[in-house]
């Protein structure tokens, strides 16, 4: 039940993207009913705002109530269920932080922004959902590096220390350098010791982010999606300004000769 | 305020990066209060041309002007109705005149609105879904009537309508037209259609404008001649600007855009609009005839010299033509050459000269705007001065 629930806030995102692609600019772009808006009394930008504004309020109010109420359901059982998923847990660490409401804002922003570029509903869909996708996909691999690292170096006879959000892992020589680990395990483990000498290892060390990590990682995080999707927002506005005809400083013209004039008013 | 409702420099625009130009090297200029007819074939160009005047494309080169102003500033006071007239389905009729209202508070003409819908005896309750084709026109020439605008701008308006709802539509439009002074801007491939009711003419073909000016003028400064082709000696039409020349047996039929007086031996005629428009289609080659556009703007034939301004009374009163020394259909042979208005002879019987017949130099003291009475259908010519 826990995943479910988890799995269903980490994918309303892709759910936000696909429908801003489709519903809220494709169809509109693709059935002429935003042209006629345009030509009805809204400019372009005023209705693309109109149309953003009120989906990034709701999306931002209703993923963040989601988020916060996975959240609360995720303490209330962490540390009396075995079961019970780590905070460092990929999809938990998701749900139950502010990356998922940034991702949400990025995903309308992207499906707006493939409306307004395939103009059709289907193929905005895709677009919108598969941006939305490859954002997740690197703000996950992302996230581990936009915060500094803690380093911990542990004796050969206890093996790594196992909690946080691992960045790097290996064997500690005499001199202090990070060499890879042949993957043998702790001295006790037979054979082990004999090659910890011969490559003379000293200690494990693994870089890592702490629980303490938790808030710096989702910060960083949520502030670069949220720029990612002000960036999408920004190229969404500046494409429909370029392809619509936008209010502009009249450019001088040059005065006609007097006889074009005339000739004007007798037409 | 501006007398000019539409006008195009150099307008251009291209769809993708590859090199498929919808319009290129546009240039026109529509006076207020006209019911202008866009006329080209399919993939002409014309739809991309009233997109972009009412702002909804940004031309890739050149620039249009909607009354007196670029497209954007112009939006509120411009009607706008696409060629598969859009409309929220979801909504009713009575929601989507709501909607026109709440988005033109400042404008919003609901009596008209609603009687345009009333008239097609639609239910306000009934859903824009459930509406037919030629429903869904009458809700959105109602949506963009009841925005009360200076310019209306109609993609194939009449395409989906039956005979009586196109001949009531027209109606309500060109009152409009007369009762607020709209100029009406639209589009088809229909030229009958348009004939009755308008009295300017836009022929776009090739992506280029082919014909630009008012109908009556366009009409007079053509002429169609035939003749047995065994009397023409040769090089004869030469001296005048051949549109369109056949010889089926030994008769030849030509559209002549005339320099000069024609023999009465050919037998000039007044080309019907259809002729002049298909002569036009069927001759891509055929140099165009657009007014010089405004602000200096390139001429399309820059070797014509202006016509010297027309003669005074004794030139067909009334006439159109007469009025216009600015035709670059080409020079006049010598000083002393007949009139200019040479051909009113077959056309002036159907004109109503007004004023005494003297409005052609009224009409060109420079403040006087000409209309044309529409009430009566064809022939009609009238130029009666408008108070400003």
């Amino acid at each position: 039940m826990y995943t479910y629930t988890t799995f269903a806030v980490i994918g309303l995102p892709f759910l936000v993207a696909a429908w801003a692609g489709a519903a809220l600019v494709g169809r509109e772009m693709e059935s002429g009913t935003a042209h006629l808006a345009w030509t009805t009394g809204l400019s372009p930008t005023r209705w693309l705002a109109a149309k953003l504004a009120a989906p990034a309020a709701l999306v931002a109010v209703g993923t963040g109530l989601l988020v916060l109420l996975h959240h609360l359901a995720w303490s209330a059982n962490r540390n009396r269920i075995g079961t019970s998923k780590s905070w460092h847990d990929s999809p938990t660490l998701h749900a139950n932080g502010p990356t998922t409401v940034a991702l949400a804002l990025a995903g309308l922003a992207a499906g707006a922004l493939a409306g307004l570029l395939w103009r059709r509903t289907l193929p905005a869909l895709v677009a919108g959902l598969g941006f939305t996708v490859v954002l997740r996909v690197a703000a996950d691999l992302a996230m581990p590096h936009l915060w500094p690292t803690v380093t911990r170096v542990t004796g050969l006879d206890t093996g790594y220390v196992m909690e946080g959000v691992e960045v790097d892992s290996g064997l500690v020589t005499a001199h202090g350098a990070h060499i890879a680990d042949p993957g043998c395990g702790p001295t006790f483990v037979e054979g082990c010791a004999e090659m910890y000498a011969k490559l003379d290892a000293t200690g494990f060390y693994r870089e890592y982010h702490p629980e303490s990590h938790y808030w710096p990682l989702q910060l960083t995080t949520t502030a670069l999606l949220l720029a990612v999707a002000a960036g999408l927002t920004v190229t969404a506005f500046a494409l429909l300004r370029r392809s619509t005809a936008t209010t502009r400083t009249p450019s001088p013209t040059p005065t006609p000769d007097p006889a074009p004039t005339r000739e004007e008013a007798a037409v | 305020m501006t007398d000019t409702a539409m006008a195009a420099t150099a307008l251009g625009k291209r769809f993708g990066r590859r090199d498929s130009w919808a319009l290129r090297a546009c240039a026109f200029r529509l006076p207020v209060g006209r019911v202008c007819a866009v006329v080209g074939p399919n993939g002409a160009g014309k739809s991309t041309l009233l997109a972009l005047a009412a702002g909804l494309l940004a031309p890739t080169e050149g620039s249009v002007t909607v009354l007196g102003t670029d497209p954007a500033s112009a939006r509120a006071r411009v009607g706008y109705v696409a060629q598969d007239k859009p409309l929220y389905p979801q909504l009713t009729v009575a929601e989507t005149l709501l909607v026109g209202a709440d988005l033109n508070p400042a404008r919003w003409d609901a009596a008209t609105a609603e009687r345009i819908v009333s008239a097609g005896e639609l239910d306000p309750k009934a859903r824009i879904r459930t509406l037919s084709g030629g429903q869904r026109t009458r809700v959105a020439l109602a949506l963009a009537l009841g925005k009360r605008p200076e310019l209306l701008l109609l993609d194939e308006p009449m395409a989906d309508l039956d005979p009586l709802a196109r001949h009531e539509l027209m109606g309500t439009l060109m009152a409009q037209a007369a009762q607020h002074g709209t100029t009406i801007v639209m589009s088809s491939h229909v030229v009958a259609e348009l004939e009755d009711s308008c009295d300017h003419l836009l022929l776009i073909g090739g992506g280029g404008v082919r014909l630009a000016g008012e109908i009556d003028e366009l009409l007079a400064a053509h002429a169609r001649v035939s003749a047995p082709a065994d009397s023409l000696e040769a090089g004869a039409l030469d001296a005048h600007t051949v549109v369109e020349s056949r010889v089926t047996g030994r008769q030849l039929t030509a559209l002549l855009r005339p320099s000069g007086p024609v023999a009465d031996h050919w037998r000039p005629t007044a080309p019907s609009l259809e002729d002049l428009v298909l002569a036009y289609l069927r001759n891509p080659q055929a140099a165009p005839l657009t007014p010089r556009p405004p602000g200096g703007g390139r001429r399309m034939n820059p070797t014509d010299t202006p016509r010297p301004p027309p003669r005074g009374p004794g030139c067909c009163p009334g006439c159109c033509a007469c009025t216009v020394p600015d035709w670059p259909s080409g020079p006049l042979s010598s000083p002393s050459s007949p009139s200019p208005c040479w051909r009113c002879g077959a056309r002036s019987v159907t004109r109503r000269p007004t004023a005494g017949g003297s409005t052609a130099p009224a009409s060109r003291t420079g403040r006087a705007v000409t209309t044309r009475t529409r009430s009566s259908g064809t022939g009609t010519c009238t130029r009666t001065p408008r108070s400003p």
